[in-house]
């Protein structure tokens, strides 16, 4: 990336990303009724940050939008609206047209014009009086009263020095709240206070910043009258003036016991864009040179030092930087020094001990992200593909040793050996859990699909999430988010009724769709469950012989109708929704879900809802097979769909038309030559003193998988065959074995699908 | 397929000089990844007789394609002898097993002919250029070419 503009855009999306997940908690902690004020700054601070990023690249759109909604957010915190749950909606919609427009920049979504008009429309109404931005409004519930006597030396000059539309009127605002400020600097002579400086830099208003948001913002973190002063000393003569360059720097004094952090905290975003002190003094002309000096919170990347501690933490970014302990354990000892003089006065940081700092905010505290590292995706791939190399050269050098009998005589070596092979795995393991990650945000995403097809059919839905936390790997993530789009869609669009006919069945009117995530036992299952009206059988039977999919005769059970829905070029919905029905049905939701090693199941009760399941390898990257030898060549079965293996005798294996099919416990099971199916050789003509495995398929049918012979079950690493030489019928990926060859990984659906026709053992086998 | 020959300027382009049934070609150096010696491939199902198979190359799964089997001839016997010359085009990573590395050469876009006009549609498709040195012919491969159907696709 040699454009230093792109670089910075790619950061700003990040950015978003994050934010944006910030406010959707936030609002839904919000709609579920949590009484937070703190939640509500949270959403302000995220849609200001990314209306101050958006305006800086010029997206005007986004800036626009998160204007009106940073204005109605405002308001809340004002206390000037009451949040109820149609705000909340609201807010909600908000924030997913700022989701649709930032992918609109990015690439890829489309805005839609008469939403975003909508949606600012929307917040307008909403707004008490004025409907534009304008910060001296904002300011006025902040002013204090009481008297105040500030200097106010040039009025006008300060607004030169900041940019010249947007900041020109700051300086003003803040100078009239000055005047509104109280002057207690007389009675609390000599009492410690913290003492903020910020000086923004000129990038900062080139970012399309505000100095007055972050002002204010510091002036409510105080229990106590803030007292602002704006430095204009730097502001030079006319003559030398330029009217792009930043001049001005704020003092402000806060009560003691907020801590310096916090402060850092709402300069987070702009921290290279300003520079910020926060630090305990006395507000004195002369600075008492007796007052202890607290030095600026360093800002340190703290690691955490266990590998296993939580690498899940990395959701939660945003915050990469933690100075919030190391802040209070630098600081409070000298806080409690700053006292001393004055013992009866009580202040909360006075607690000595630096474990456990005293928190002004708690609910913040609590929501302290843990520090992260954000790593470019492809760098992990590549750690990930070494010590795949490295777990094959252990093994490898494992057989050496054991080849060459050195191991039998030498205990250290063998001792050696065991370690490295014990730490090699807890390696590739740890590695591994870099790229897991919650479905989270995946789960987010389906809350904003949830809610604007439930606006675009005229229903109303509620999406409840479960297991949020449930950690995979980021690569399956990303491909579950277009399947289980689908299936969102499909949720609201046909599984759950209108409000109509929910209240003639007395339902609620408001439908719900549980969208859960779990593990089980080395699998992760999700679940996609609505409580609308079920699988209509009478209307799918119909639609299947319609399409020719079944034959109009035939007797089909409940589970097999359900079947039906799964089956390519079938869709329910009478006529084409914008909602699903595009085209894609159940069937590639399938595709794709088998595609990632994964099955889906549904079942559905009339009247009560539809539960779709979903369960998936945790990791793309390895899977427990059976090493199969193949006319000489080494393949491997997936063991999860492996069920048993037998040598047959000559008289178990009958023929039928050509097929060759074995008795099993009293059924017959169709015979597939892998070696043929291959095209590795001609098929056999006898299957005697080969072995069979017992393989069941996506669709529940039974193979016996004609093999050479079984070499070893052991755990595979994945690797693509796409990207070097492209898709091959019958083979899913391969894998490096212990000695550096390759061998293929059969995909058991691929290989059957070609059988299947001939086997069909079921009615659905043409279909499905 | 012949590219025009400007006579104006000489580029010199650096190549990889090898032979196939005891003719020689070269490829373009910048396309060279790395060479190396024979391994047994996995052979690859309803691949072309060609595509030998796959081997690994330090983690990654790399395809083989027999030179001389892809140019018409029979397919290589491949012993310890051979050699892979591990190829990336357009972000495709391949090999290529041939008999032995000849030499690294610089030819001057000048000596570059055009391929004569044979029957051999093969020939047409996959040589590029010919080059004329010290009485002998090399054939300039074109890589992008040779790869089977599949491959380019996914290139």
């Amino acid at each position: 990336m040699s454009d230093p503009m792109a670089e910075l855009r790619e950061t700003f999306f990040l950015e978003c990303d994050e934010l944006l997940e910030k406010l959707e908690t936030d609002l839904l902690a919000l709609e579920q009724g949590v009484e937070d004020e703190e939640l509500v700054n949270s959403a302000f601070r995220a849609v200001h940050s990314i209306k101050g990023g958006a305006g800086a690249f010029g997206m005007s759109a986004i800036t626009d939008s998160a204007h009106v909604f940073e204005t109605a957010l405002d308001h809340v915190r004002s206390g000037e609206l009451k949040l109820d749950p149609d705000l909340c909606q609201l807010f909600l919609r908000g924030k997913d047209l700022l989701t649709v427009l930032i992918g609109a920049e990015n690439g890829g979504l489309e805005a839609d014009a008469a939403e975003i008009e909508a949606v600012a429309k929307a917040f307008e109404e909403v707004c008490p009086e004025e409907e534009a931005f304008d910060p001296s409004e904002i300011f006025k519930p902040v002013a204090v009263g009481g008297a105040a006597e500030i200097e106010l030396p040039e009025l006008e000059l300060p607004a030169l020095g900041g940019e010249p539309e947007e900041t020109a009127a700051d300086p003003l605002d803040i100078l009239a709240q000055f005047e509104a400020a109280p002057d207690e600097e007389g009675e609390e002579e000599g009492e410690p206070q913290l003492l903020v400086r910020f000086k923004p830099k000129s990038s900062f208003f080139e970012r399309g910043n505000d100095a007055a948001p972050f002002i204010r913002e510091v002036t409510e973190l105080s229990e106590e009258p803030v007292t602002v002063e704006a430095d204009v000393s730097g502001v030079p003569g006319f003559a030398e003036l330029d009217p792009e360059a930043a001049y001005l720097s704020w003092s402000l004094a806060l009560d003691v016991t907020v801590r310096p952090g916090v402060v850092e905290e709402i300069f987070e975003f702009v921290d290279e864009d300003c520079e910020i002190e926060a630090k305990v003094g006395v507000v004195e002309a002369a600075e008492a040179p007796s007052a202890p000096e607290i030095e600026m919170a360093e800002v340190t990347i703290a690691l955490p030092s266990e590998p296993d501690d939580e690498p899940g933490a990395s959701e939660e970014a945003g915050g990469f930087i933690d100075f919030e302990a190391e802040a209070a354990a630098e600081s409070e000892p000298e806080v409690v020094a700053a006292e001393a003089p004055e013992p009866e006065l009580e202040v909360k940081p006075a607690e000595p001990e630096p474990a456990k700092p005293a928190a002004p905010a708690p609910a913040r505290q609590a929501v302290q992200p843990k520090p992260v590292v954000r790593v470019e995706l492809a760098r992990v791939d590549r750690l990930i593909n070494l010590v795949s190399e490295l777990v094959i050269s252990q093994s490898m050098l494992t057989s050496a040793v054991e080849s060459h009998h050195l191991s039998t005589d030498n205990r250290d070596l063998l001792s050696g050996l065991d370690e490295f092979r014990a730490l090699t795995r807890e390696l590739q393991e740890s590695v591994m859990a870099i790229r897991a990650e919650p479905v989270r945000s995946m789960f987010m995403r389906m809350g904003q699909i949830a809610r604007s097809a439930a606006q675009v059919c005229g229903k109303k839905v509620r999406l409840v999430t479960e297991g949020e936390q449930t950690e995979v790997d980021k690569t399956v993530i990303e491909r579950l988010a277009e399947p289980l789009t689908h299936m969102i869609r499909n949720a609201v669009d046909h599984g759950v009724e209108d409000t109509e006919k929910r209240t003639a069945a007395g339902k609620p009117p408001e439908g719900t769709i549980k969208l859960s995530a779990e593990h089980q036992s080395g699998r992760v299952v999700l679940t996609v469950k609505d409580d609308g009206g079920g699988v209509n059988r009478e209307a799918v039977r119909k639609k299947a012989i319609e399409k020719g999919i079944i034959a109009e005769d035939a007797q089909l059970a409940d589970a097999e109708i359900d079947q039906l829905l799964f089956a390519p070029g079938f869709s329910t919905a009478a006529t084409i929704s914008q909602v699903s029905g595009r085209g894609v049905g159940m069937d590639v939701v399938k595709r794709e879900i088998n595609a990632l090693g994964g099955r889906i199941s549904m079942v559905s009760a009339p009247g009560e809802g539809t539960t779709f399941t979903i369960s998936l390898p945790l990791t793309l990257a390895v899977l427990d097979g059976m090493l199969i030898n193949v006319a000489g060549q080494t393949s491997v079965l997936p063991l999860s769909s492996v069920a048993e293996s037998l040598r047959p005798e000559a008289e178990d294996i009958q023929n039928i038309g050509g097929e060759q099919v074995i008795f099993v416990r009293g059924s017959f099971v169709p015979v597939l030559d892998v070696g043929a199916a291959l095209g590795y050789r001609e098929p056999l003509e006898s299957f005697v003193g080969k072995v069979m495995l017992l393989v069941e398929n996506d669709h529940g049918q039974e193979f016996a998988f004609a093999v050479d012979d079984i070499v070893d079950q052991r755990q595979v690493v994945i690797k693509g065959l796409q990207d070097n030489y492209g898709r091959i019928q019958g083979v899913a990926a391969a894998t490096i074995l212990g000695d550096g060859q390759i061998a293929l990984i059969l995909d058991v659906n691929d290989l059957t699908a070609d059988a299947g026709m001939v086997a069909a053992p079921s009615p659905l086998a043409g279909a499905a | 397929m012949a590219e025009p020959v400007t006579e104006h300027t000489q580029f010199m382009t650096e190549v990889i000089a090898f032979k196939v049934h005891n003719d020689e070609y070269c490829v373009d150096i910048m396309s060279v990844r790395e060479i190396r010696g024979w391994t047994p491939a996995t052979r690859l199902p309803h691949a072309p007789s060609y595509v030998r198979g796959v081997i690994n190359l330090r983690g990654a799964v790399l395809p083989i394609i027999d030179l001389g089997a892809r140019l018409g001839f029979e397919l290589t016997e491949p012993s310890e002898r051979n050699v892979i010359i591990v190829a990336q085009v357009e972000g495709q990573l391949f090999g290529l097993l041939v008999d032995a590395v000849s030499d690294i050469m610089s030819i001057g876009s000048d000596d570059l002919q055009p391929t004569p006009n044979i029957g051999s549609d093969q020939a047409r498709t996959f040589i590029k250029n010919v080059v004329a040195r010290e009485e002998q012919m090399i054939r300039f491969v074109d890589l992008k070419q040779i790869l089977p159907q599949q491959m380019a696709q996914v290139a």
